[in-house]
């Protein structure tokens, strides 16, 4: 008896203590957040570059429609290379809309481009090669396509920032491609 | 029956007669960078551990789990460091070349700056074709391959005057633009579903065909270009290839008509064609495409590369033509010209847009 609420009394400190730990690491975490620039020149996409201090780089495409729903969503990635070949950077699924992209495919893929601006006596600060983003969005309705070419900063990338991309899609019967 | 529980009631029955069957164990990408979590798996059926689907269709026969999704096809054409025409003008008249002789000098420029601050840009757009099943084309500019930035930094500031007697002497095209990489590629959309240890995916019939351009840039300049074509009659050379085919397939402006000289520039097309400005001018690129890929002749309409500012801004950008006559036959003799949009519009930013190409037919003529 005595046994059973002294394993009771240490899973409440031990479940207690996890729940302080968790709070405050989200406490940390959000006084290490740090939004670095926002880009919203490309159609219906912002692009957000923040650095966290306490988490490792990410790289996230979150895609809703103008309500802010967001369904189950499949991201193919491409990318133009310096040298002409069209290459895959993955496919991706975010079952709740919320896509988490391979970073070091990102970051390969800009680090092929620094080398070849630098090369040719190029400031890679001023130039933002994009990424090519063909998704499709399963909404109980349909079938909604998404495409997009999206440029990005790969300077700031490169230097370690995290980046969110909001695709915010019109679902209409124009990108709607099955009932 | 909508077409997501046929594709699924195929699936189950017909597996593998389905046309362009692909078999692979892993649809998407593992994402390893991300901490903690563990990485779903395909191969990790039974379905009840199963998360990477999108969807379920169920019968009475069991469900199907299912994903759409884009695929590269094929890339028709890649071509790199070529010179192609952001101005063009065609001089010509209708009595053998004698009233081009009371031209001057044709003056071409083109000036493009960044102002990074003030949201000012150049970006060079993607132009696709989406292609339904059911055969129904849209045509957008679903945004950029590549944007240049900076601040007060002038990414292109070339201009180049033609006299007449020294750089022609008779009809002649004139060209300058910039050295560039274009791309022609396709995407299909595939249903994929799960069998077994796999996944199997299908060609839907949805196609994305993409126009890609790019500028090529060194020591944080654009590459300039220009051309002259003496002969334009003879079938040879890319800017008496691109100057025909936009002036046999696109749409004529309204007349302009002058006396002595007359100006053409990227904010005439703006505003007369009411477009955005990153949609005014283009480089018409189809016989570029088509020197290494004829498969993309049916997709002319997205064989033009968009070239603009993200935000209106006079003072940043410049595309202009400019001729002259000769001062003692400015009185009775004139220009009459026209310029080129695309036959049909583009959807950007939710609205529908007309492309421009600052491509000149100038002709001649005395009254």
């Amino acid at each position: 008896m005595c046994d059973s609420m002294m394993l009771k009394r240490s899973l409440i400190i031990v479940l207690v203590a996890v729940i302080g730990l968790s709070v405050i690491i989200n406490f940390i975490d959000i006084l290490g957040y740090n939004v670095i620039s926002i880009d919203t020149s490309v159609n219906g996409v912002e692009v957000k570059y923040f650095s966290s201090f306490f988490a490792p780089q990410r790289f996230k495409i979150v895609v809703q429609n103008v309500s802010g729903q967001v369904y189950p969503t499949t991201l193919s990635l491409y990318a133009w290379m310096p040298n002409g070949s069209i290459v895959e950077l993955g496919r991706f699924l975010g079952k709740n809309g919320i896509v988490n992209i391979s970073v070091t495919k990102i970051i390969d893929f800009l680090e092929e481009w620094y080398r070849y601006l630098v090369d040719r006596d190029n400031d890679p600060r001023l130039v933002k090669p994009g990424i090519i983003v063909l998704g499709a969005v399963h909404t109980p309705k349909g079938i909604y396509g998404v495409v997009k070419g999206i440029p990005l900063d790969m300077v700031k990338i490169l230097r370690g920032a995290s980046v969110e991309v909001k695709i915010v899609e019109k679902l209409t019967p124009n990108n709607l491609w099955y009932l | 029956m909508s077409k997501v529980k046929e594709f699924a009631k195929l699936a189950k029955t017909k597996a593998t007669k389905v046309n362009n069957v692909v078999h692979i164990k892993r649809l998407f990408a593992i994402d390893e960078d991300r901490v903690g979590g563990s990485t779903p798996s395909p191969s990790s059926w039974p379905p009840g551990e199963m998360e990477d689907y999108c969807d379920t269709y169920c019968d009475e026969f069991g469900c199907t789990y299912y994903c759409f999704v884009w695929k590269l096809d094929e890339v028709y054409s890649s071509i790199l460091n070529i010179g192609a025409p952001l101005v063009v003008a065609y001089i010509y008249d209708a009595v053998g070349g004698e009233y081009v002789k009371r031209v001057n000098d044709v003056m071409l420029a083109e000036y493009f700056e960044a102002k990074e601050s003030a949201g000012i840009e150049i970006a060079f757009g993607i132009a696709a074709s989406i292609k339904k099943s059911n055969g129904e084309i849209s045509f957008s500019i679903p945004s950029f391959t590549m944007k240049l930035g900076g601040d007060s930094h002038v990414w292109l500031d070339y201009y180049k005057t033609f006299f007449e007697g020294i750089d022609f002497d008779n009809e002649a095209i004139l060209a300058i633009g910039m050295k560039g990489d274009f791309a022609f590629a396709k995407y299909k959309l595939q249903y994929c579903y799960t069998f077994l240890f796999w996944w199997i995916c299908t060609d839907t019939g949805e196609e994305a065909n993409m126009t890609l351009a790019r500028p090529v840039i060194k020591d944080n300049k654009i590459v300039p270009w220009d051309d002259v074509d003496r002969d334009p009659d003879d079938g040879i050379g890319i800017t008496e290839e691109v100057f025909k085919y936009i002036k046999q397939n696109w749409k004529w402006s309204a007349d302009h008509t002058e006396y002595g000289s007359i100006r053409v520039t990227v904010f005439t097309i703006s505003k007369e064609i009411n477009t955005h400005p990153l949609l005014s001018t283009s480089m018409a690129i189809l016989p570029i495409l088509l020197s290494e890929a004829p498969e993309a002749l049916p997709f002319a309409m997205i064989a033009s590369a968009t070239v603009g500012l993200t935000k209106e801004e006079q003072s940043a950008m410049l595309v202009e033509c400019y001729i002259s006559i000769k001062s003692e036959y400015a009185s009775n003799t004139y220009v009459w010209a026209n310029y080129f949009y695309s036959p049909l519009q583009f959807e950007y930013k939710g609205n529908k847009y007309y492309v421009g190409a600052l491509y000149v037919d100038a002709l001649i003529g005395v009254a």
